[in-house]
């Protein structure tokens, strides 16, 4: 593997600054950071830390193209997967790229693990796993063999894989949304609370799965509120509040 | 008396030639070029009202009209019969307007207006076959639109033709569309053959004779020139057929003429017999070695 | 970036008005393959001008609309010739009605509404078209016994899922589609977006669906355009539209649904 590469960033975040404007609602601007500027290598796991409301979440969201981000650069290395299968990386600025190449990002390079589960109805648990490898063009077999391991080891009963979550618990859904969302060795992970509502057990094999992640090469930004999962993954700590809006910008 | 009209063909006074003005059966006679240009394309035309309702053969009677002249010899038959009453009148109808001599024997006629058949003897150059179509549009049944039926011919947009041939495999295992079967004139336009029996459609195909086609109702006119090829619409795993009958002809033993079934009594007994009166009574005088009956049916 | 770097339909300032009323206006957007746009936007909003101009229902006053067709060239909807733009409606492109009742044949049974297309394109054999049919009917969820069902005894969903079976046929590499779940009830409603959602990644299929109903947007699109007074006031990828709406009408549109 390319050893430039590999010592290369993953992402790198400059200066990005983001405010809420409320049209219908007199036009009140919701401040949320300015300045927020941080890099992050492969192997590395950066905990945004502060107090709810702070604007944790949307920064994962700016990164993932789900929040726009008005001013600043958010760059992810794109091109080089896990698999190093070769192709040639390139830097994708998420705050000025086309949906297109958002979507590119998000099938290839970035992962990420919400709180909650968008269940879709009639899908079967297996298959909603299994999907992120199939668009990724992985066979049938391959894709099958990773899913039954993690559904296996996010201790899902296999009597329930071939059901749709609709009906499943909190705490299953959002362990069938892990396993889905740790399927692909993405190069990025953006994880939301990803132990929220998982037991003892469960919360020990997500630290497992991030462990190995990063083993393998990829980078973890995430919000992680239970401070024995935060020590046991992240390699340092991001203050969000040191990020604040303060006024228009500098 | 003008020189126009002053003809010896005025018979009954006051009746132009064939009963139509001059200028009408020019209008026609357009048409009908039009028509014979493009084989199978129906050519709108200002039909008249006649004297005879609708149904009973106006459109025939006005294409007839437009091309009869006085050296003619007309048949009419009306399912394939010379003596049922719409053929009779007709016949009378241009007898008495046009002075015309008229006859039964397919082979002696020129003009031949037919409801409902073709003849079983076969048609020559010299022959024209007038049809009387009372619908003339074969996309109708799936498409009530007009604006639309002309756009699909345009564009020769012919799909729903096998939808509904499709629908009748589906339903009844085989086509039975069996009146009305609709065919691809000259490879181009698809076209009603009028309610002849599918039996017929073969002899359309590359006839010697000029066939017309006149829906008076619909006011549309058109042609299938001698010689032009015309296919019946079918599926390769169900090709076209026609029918068949298991008996022949009870009255003159015919195998592969298309039969009528008739009741013969108040007790339900039936027979099959030629539905071409002149095709049957020909093949029996022939049979009894005598064509005296024949030529005393002749009306002149 | 990729071999996908070429737009499949290609909009160029699209505009048409009713007498002094726009209907729509300044329309530019690019659709890839195998991408879905949904377009939003509350009645009136020149959603369904916007999808009747793309189709070539409607010609427009101003702009173009370009097609990239098998072969790899752009040709302009509007100016090719008619023929040729009903074998694109029956061939590459499929267009489903918000009512199954103007998109399907009603007098014709369920398996001639889905052979229709083969036939008009010069299938020639009824096993094969048969076939096919059966094969449609059953990616569409539809019991092969009723192919030889008149649509008329169809529920609403059948119905509309006869519709889709009727038009992917051809395999299509385009499709518009009004109101496709408009309709129907929310349980309907889910299982044929869901069908839907399976067909366009199984087929690659693109397409550009009106909806006001942002939750069917949510799920079946990547990418949306939210329309007001027959102008796009915002575009880009469909969930952050819904969660980061910038223009004022795109969030009272997000803010005015209900959430169970």
């Amino acid at each position: 593997m390319d050893k430039t590469l590999r010592d290369a960033d993953v992402l790198r975040v400059a200066d990005v600054e983001k405010t809420f404007t409320l049209h219908n609602q007199g036009g009140r601007v919701l401040p949320v950071i300015q300045g927020l500027t941080f890099n992050l290598a492969p192997g590395q796991c950066l905990a945004l830390r502060g107090p709810s409301g702070a604007g944790k979440s949307s920064v994962l969201r700016m990164i993932y193209g789900n929040y726009r981000t008005p001013k600043g650069h958010i760059q992810v290395r794109h091109g080089q997967g896990g698999d190093g299968n070769g192709a040639a990386a390139s830097w994708v600025d998420v705050a000025r790229a086309t949906p297109q190449e958002i979507l590119m990002l998000r099938r290839d390079t970035i992962g990420y693990v919400s709180q909650f589960l968008r269940v879709l109805p009639r899908v079967a648990t297996l298959d909603l796993v299994k999907d992120p490898l199939l668009r990724l063009g992985r066979g049938d077999g391959a894709a099958e063999e990773r899913a039954v391991s993690l559904l296996s080891r996010l201790n899902i009963p296999d009597r329930l894989w071939s059901l749709s979550p609709v009906t499943f618990s909190g705490g299953e859904q959002q362990r069938v949304n892990l396993a889905r969302g740790f399927a692909h060795a993405y190069p990025l992970f953006l994880l939301d609370e990803p132990t929220a509502a998982l037991d003892a057990a469960n919360r020990r094999v997500v630290v497992e799965l991030i462990q190995e992640a990063k083993a393998a090469g990829s980078a973890v930004v995430g919000i992680f509120h239970d401070t024995e999962v935060r020590d046991a993954v992240s390699d340092r700590g991001l203050d969000i509040e040191d990020y604040q809006w303060s006024g228009a910008a500098a | 008396m003008t020189m126009a009209a002053s003809q010896e063909t005025l018979v009954d006074e006051g009746y132009n030639f064939a009963y139509l003005d001059e200028q009408t059966k020019r209008m026609i006679r357009r048409a009908l070029l039009k028509a014979i240009a493009i084989p199978g394309y129906q050519v709108p035309f200002a039909s008249r009202e006649m004297p005879m309702p609708y149904g009973w053969g106006t459109g025939g009677v006005q294409v007839t009209a437009a091309i009869l002249s006085p050296d003619d010899r007309l048949k009419v038959i009306d399912q394939g019969s010379d003596d049922t009453t719409n053929a009779v009148s007709i016949r009378k109808f241009f007898q008495k307007t046009a002075d015309v001599a008229t006859t039964e024997r397919t082979e002696d006629a020129t003009i031949i207006q037919t409801r409902h058949r073709i003849p079983e003897t076969p048609l020559s150059e010299d022959q024209i076959l007038v049809y009387q179509v009372p619908i003339p549009e074969p996309l109708r049944f799936l498409e009530p639109r007009e604006t639309e039926t002309r756009q699909m011919h345009a564009m020769s947009d012919y799909g729903v033709m096998h939808v509904k041939l499709y629908e009748d495999i589906a339903r009844h295992g085989r086509i039975v569309t069996s009146y009305d079967y609709p065919v691809l004139v000259n490879g181009r336009y698809v076209t009603a053959p009028s309610p002849t029996p599918k039996f017929d459609n073969p002899k359309m195909d590359s006839c010697p004779a000029l066939q017309l086609f006149g829906a008076g109702r619909e006011k549309r006119i058109y042609a299938i020139p001698p010689h032009t090829t015309v296919k019946s619409l079918d599926f390769e795993d169900h090709p076209f057929e026609v029918q068949r009958w298991d008996q022949a002809c009870a009255l003159c033993g015919a195998e592969h003429a298309f039969l009528d079934e008739v009741l013969v009594n108040d007790q339900g007994e039936r027979m099959f017999v030629c539905s071409d009166s002149d095709f049957c009574a020909q093949r029996r005088a022939a049979q009894n070695g005598d064509t005296s009956e024949l030529e005393a049916r002749d009306d002149r | 970036m990729t071999a996908e770097n070429q737009a499949l339909l290609r909009v160029r300032d699209l505009g048409k008005s009713y007498g002094g009323i726009i209907g729509c206006a300044e329309v530019t957007f690019d659709l890839w393959p195998g991408e879905v746009l949904a377009v939003v936007g509350e009645s009136g909003s020149g959603k369904t001008t916007l999808l009747r101009l793309l189709h070539g229902q409607l010609t427009p006053d101003r702009g173009d609309v370009c097609f990239r067709d098998r072969s790899g060239d752009m040709v302009d909807v509007h100016k090719m010739s008619e023929p040729a733009r009903r074998l694109l409606t029956r061939t590459d492109w499929a267009f489903v009605h918000q009512n199954p009742r103007d998109g399907l044949r009603m007098a014709v049974s369920a398996g001639g509404n889905v052979g229709e297309r083969l036939m008009a394109i010069g299938a020639r054999h009824y096993g094969q078209i048969r076939e096919n049919a059966l094969d449609w009917l059953a990616r569409t969820e539809i019991d092969a016994a009723r192919i030889d069902d008149l649509p008329a005894t169809f529920s609403g969903g059948m119905q509309q899922r006869l519709q889709i079976a009727r038009n992917l046929v051809t395999q299509p590499r385009l499709a518009f589609m009004d109101e496709p779940t408009g309709g129907l009830d929310v349980s309907v409603q889910a299982r044929l977006l869901d069908l839907l959602r399976g067909l366009v990644q199984e087929l690659g299929l693109a397409a550009v669906i009106v909806t006001h109903d942002l939750a069917v947007a949510r799920m079946i699109s990547h990418r949306m355009v939210v329309m007001q007074r027959g102008r796009v006031v915002e575009s880009g990828l469909t969930d952050q539209v819904l969660d980061d709406p910038q223009h004022a009408y795109s969030q009272l549109l997000v803010s005015s649904v209900l959430r169970p």
